[in-house]
């Protein structure tokens, strides 16, 4: 009797971890596999003015003198607006995986890229954070007055990563590079 | 202990297959990047003769004290291998990435938990209890690399961290295998040598056939040559490696906000 809980148990246990394998293999062998287009089309539209708009209001327009200054004017409840709310921030979410896969891409030729993939990933992994952090926030309810706090750093670190994927783009003179600036 | 032609033939194949293996890790220079893989293979291809050896000219007492001594060796080569297969993957400039290290320790921690558990749970239909331990090892050693090679998978699609071809290759020939060894000892759990003694022979057999093939599939794909990467500019080097601190610049910067 010992043995068939023994065997169901190992049963559900096999189970468990085909379902984890399969689901978590197909993100692996989508990134590594994925050719240039297919990379380009799991991109999600956004609007590009508005994610420059909020990152800007913080990073100024980086031109220096006679350039736009750092304002900290834009709220909570305008950020959210402008993004469409936390699915706004979900699909910079998805977006910034498709960066790295894109970062990833460029290494298929030059190995060396790998320490800015590297990089762009832990970025991605740090707005993952504040992206879950407003998902907590949303649970309980306090999702408007935490939405200034995180989702206009996750914005910026998401508008710092596709400028940043470009200049990799622009500077180890991948093919592309045109489609790609249109994209993001 | 009576072995069988088929046995005989098995054994052989094994012993062969893997020395094959050794020799294409070295000529491939992967030795090199997998030191602790490679030690585990050098054991297994001495083990075979040395155990067959014991087996012929001291009895089959010997031949189990020579099984632990060579499967204890093994079970830490193996959980040397996972950590070598996650340190390829996981490190891949060298050091441990900062996100995934305590996602590591945890995962080995809960692997060891549940394999332990599920250990606990059989009940061997053997008489000795040199049988019984062996059966419960083995299943534990089986469960607790199935659980792991998994576990990497989802750790490092979690954190978006690609795999290099090698160290995918290494971790999916051990998957296959263990998933095996873990059918193999569930099954096992209910047979006692009396009455289905030819059965647990069949399944063993199954088994090290399975072992044959992971050892091909390996000796393929492991002598098989990357694709050549492009020769990168000295130039496009720098810039590289500037865009790299601006990145990571930035981010220290994002973080920096924080504080305020």
């Amino acid at each position: 009797m010992s043995n068939l809980y023994f065997t169901i148990a190992v049963f559900f246990f096999l189970a468990a971890l085909a379902v984890l394998l399969v689901r978590h293999t197909r993100r692996l062998r989508s990134a590594r596999n994925a050719d240039w287009e297919q990379l380009l089309g799991r991109l999600e539209r956004v609007d590009r003015s508005k994610i420059a708009t909020i990152a800007q209001d913080v990073l100024g327009d980086g031109a220096g003198e006679g350039g736009v200054e750092p304002q900290f004017e834009l709220d909570g409840e305008t950020i959210s607006e402008m993004l469409g709310g936390l699915e706004g921030l979900e699909i910079l979410e998805r977006n910034c995986q498709v960066l790295i896969d894109l970062a990833a891409y460029v290494q298929r030729w030059y190995p060396e890229a790998l320490v800015v993939a590297e990089q762009l990933r832990l970025n991605a992994r740090e707005l993952e954070w504040h992206v879950g952090r407003l998902k907590g926030a949303a649970q309980t309810g306090n999702l408007q007055t935490a939405f200034g706090d995180y989702a206009q750093r996750a914005v910026v670190i998401y508008y710092l990563m596709t400028q940043h994927v470009l200049e990799l783009y622009t500077r180890t003179s991948a093919s592309g590079t045109a489609q790609l600036q249109a994209a993001l | 202990m009576h072995l069988s032609a088929l046995d005989k033939f098995l054994w052989v194949a094994g012993f062969i297959a893997t020395g094959i293996l050794i020799l294409v890790l070295f000529y491939r220079h992967r030795a090199r990047s997998f030191p602790i893989f490679t030690a585990l293979l050098a054991l297994s291809f001495v083990g075979v003769p040395v155990l067959y050896f014991v087996n012929s000219h001291w009895g089959l007492r010997a031949y189990y004290k020579g099984y632990w001594i060579r499967a204890s060796l093994d079970m830490l080569i193996q959980l040397g291998v996972v950590y070598e297969v996650a340190s390829h993957v996981f490190a891949p400039l060298g050091k441990w990435a900062p996100d995934v290290r305590h996602s590591f320790i945890r995962l080995v921690g809960g692997s060891v938990l549940v394999a332990l558990v599920l250990t606990l749970l059989a009940s061997p239909a053997r008489t000795r209890l040199i049988e019984t331990v062996i059966v419960r090892g083995t299943f534990f050693s089986s469960a607790l690399m199935v659980e792991l090679f998994v576990g990497l998978v989802v750790l490092s699609a979690g954190a978006g961290l690609p795999w290099k071809t090698d160290a995918a290759r290494i971790a999916q020939g051990f998957g296959i295998y263990s998933l095996v060894s873990v059918v193999y000892d569930t099954l096992n759990t209910w047979l006692g040598w009396a009455h289905q003694g030819s059965t647990i022979r069949l399944l063993s057999e199954i088994r090290i056939t399975a072992l044959l093939g992971v050892l091909a599939y390996w000796i393929v794909t492991l002598w098989q040559e990357a694709p050549e990467p492009r020769e990168m500019p000295d130039s496009m080097r720098i810039q590289i490696f500037h865009l790299q601190r601006q990145v990571e610049y930035d981010l220290g910067r994002i973080r920096g906000w924080r504080k305020i």
